[in-house]
């Protein structure tokens, strides 16, 4: 097995802190004085604690001093999406309906993380209730994309993600029901982890749809977000999906010397692929191929059926949840996600059913393809960040033309609950970065992530360093 | 699916809309009953629904 030399940045500032080198109350100051220039533009926040922040960040220097370090990310400044319940503070789930919400309680993957030494220095702005690609919210304004702030950041966990490529943060948390994770990543060019489904506790988070809502890091590098996962996974008795997978130790990302990577291809992949994205996933599979990988096509049968499958249980079950949490009050909800939430209670119960009976058939033939390769490998969104003006739904009506494509080879790896993730692979004529997608087995996150440390090493990708200004 | 019978689902559950959504939920519906023609051709007889044997992975 060889080491990935990818730069460790979480650890590398954590290890800085517990040596008495870093100021985590510097590190923390230094990113709020980022968001105080720049969160005007780019609307990444819906919250910032300050006076909270700065606190904590005395606290673990003085204990990081005497040598009392609170775990492997003592001291690290991260964000949060307004999705998660922080105890004492509103939940707004970027909706209008919940900004005097009070969270009771702290959700059990931010307590894991404020239990690792992690500084929460703020919640993010979101698409409406998760239920969106674009974060253009009607409630907090639009997430801009820190590569060109005319264009959108992407959905829903984009504040999430502009947070964490603008240097706010050093890593942040998402949500991911149809790419919500994976989709911002690739547009903001940084790394975003769908876990397994169950690997990492919902309690305490606003839910989209049961069968598919996880819980995941977005961050800087492929190391990053395996540290983060080793943090956040394992079992939480208030939430029945986890408990089938332990605790996630796999953060020495162990590339494999030799490993199989199988191109999803077909029709579905191809059509309507930008060609920009197209040459850029090309390129990183030549890459992969460089780094000791075994490329080769692969289809799935099922897709497209797959496709309304995911539509079908994740609207149907938006819908019941939102008819029992706020009847009546579909007016105060933003047009776009109004509309949806209305069409998913049109859906028939046996068509539910049936979308569950292609899911298992998809599950099946994914897991066939998973025998011969080791990850599956295809564009994270075909199509670069679209411009915010194009698809505000007040504005316009290309919200309901970018819906579809910008989640379209995500929502695979939902249904299927396989993890997967996004990392920068590349950047279009116009500066906007580029994502491609790998995907393992279940519970396969160690050799996802070391596969992906290959290609991230290859491609060499590189955001700024959190220090500089 | 006509107005008439999105109108008539969404009433039936208390959910009322203003003519611009009823509007965009038949559109949306139509759309979807297209796309439901891929499910359609696929022989699902012998699957179990996913969450009876294969769901959570």
């Amino acid at each position: 097995m060889l080491a990935a030399v990818t730069s460790d940045r979480l650890a590398s500032l954590a290890q800085a802190i517990h040596a008495g080198a870093l100021s985590p109350v510097d590190l923390v100051e230094g990113c709020l004085e980022r968001i105080r220039q720049k969160d005007r533009v780019l609307r990444a926040f819906i919250r910032v604690d300050e006076r909270t922040a700065l606190a904590e960040a005395a606290a673990r220097e003085r204990e990081a001093r005497q040598g009392a370090v609170r775990g492997p990310l003592h001291g690290i400044p991260v964000a949060v999406k307004d999705l998660f319940d922080q105890a004492g503070l509103p939940t707004t789930a970027g909706a209008a309906i919940r900004r005097e919400h009070m969270a009771e309680e702290t959700a059990t993957a931010v307590r894991r993380l404020q239990d690792a030494g992690a500084i929460v220095i703020g919640k993010t702005n979101l698409h409406e209730f998760a239920f969106g690609v674009t974060s253009v919210n009607p409630h907090y304004g639009a997430v801009a994309n820190p590569w060109d702030p005319e264009c959108i950041a992407g959905g829903s966990s984009g504040g999430s993600a502009a947070a964490v490529a603008a240097g706010f943060c050093a890593a942040a948390m998402g949500t991911d029901t149809g790419g919500s994770i994976r989709i911002p990543a690739a547009l903001c060019g940084i790394v975003g982890l769908k876990p397994t489904f169950g690997r990492v506790s919902r309690h305490g988070v606003v839910p989209l749809a049961w069968s598919f809502d996880t819980i995941g890091p977005m961050t800087r590098t492929v190391a990053d977000a395996a540290l983060m996962l080793s943090v956040l996974a394992g079992p939480d008795s208030r939430d029945p999906t986890t408990g089938r997978y332990g605790p996630f130790t796999d953060t020495a990302i162990d590339v494999p010397p030799a490993f199989r990577v199988g191109r999803l291809a077909g029709a579905f992949f191809d059509e309507a692929l930008d060609g920009e994205v197209g040459a850029a996933v090309d390129r990183a599979c030549d890459l992969l191929s460089r780094a000791g990988a075994r490329v080769i096509p692969v289809h799935v049968d099922a897709i497209d059926a797959g496709q309304v499958a995911q539509t079908t249980i994740l609207f149907a079950e938006a819908a019941a949840y939102h008819q029992r949490a706020y009847p009546g009050r579909l007016a105060e909800y933003g047009v776009d996600v109004r509309e949806l939430l209305a069409a998913g209670a049109t859906i028939p119960a046996t068509a539910y059913v049936e979308a569950q009976q292609v899911q298992a058939a998809v599950i099946g033939q994914v897991r066939r393809l998973l025998d011969d390769v080791d990850v599956l490998l295809c564009p994270t969104v075909p199509i670069p960040a679209p411009r915010i003006a194009e698809v505000d739904p007040t504005r316009s009506e290309g919200w309901r033309r970018v819906r579809a494509p910008l989640s379209r080879f995500t929502r695979l790896f939902n249904l299927t609950g396989l993890p997967a993730v996004s990392i920068p692979v590349g950047r279009t004529r116009a500066g906007l970065p580029i994502g491609a997608q790998l995907a393992a087995a279940p519970g396969q996150e160690g050799r996802l992530l070391g596969i992906s440390a290959a290609l991230e090493a290859a491609v060499g990708w590189e955001l700024a360093p959190l220090g500089a200004a | 699916m006509g107005r008439k019978v999105v109108e008539n689902l969404l009433t039936a559950q208390g959910i009322s809309v203003d003519e611009e959504t009823l509007a965009a939920v038949e559109r949306w519906y139509q759309a979807f009953a297209r796309e439901w023609e891929t499910v359609r051709h696929l022989d699902l007889t012998e699957v179990l629904p996913a969450p009876l044997w294969c769901w959570p992975p």
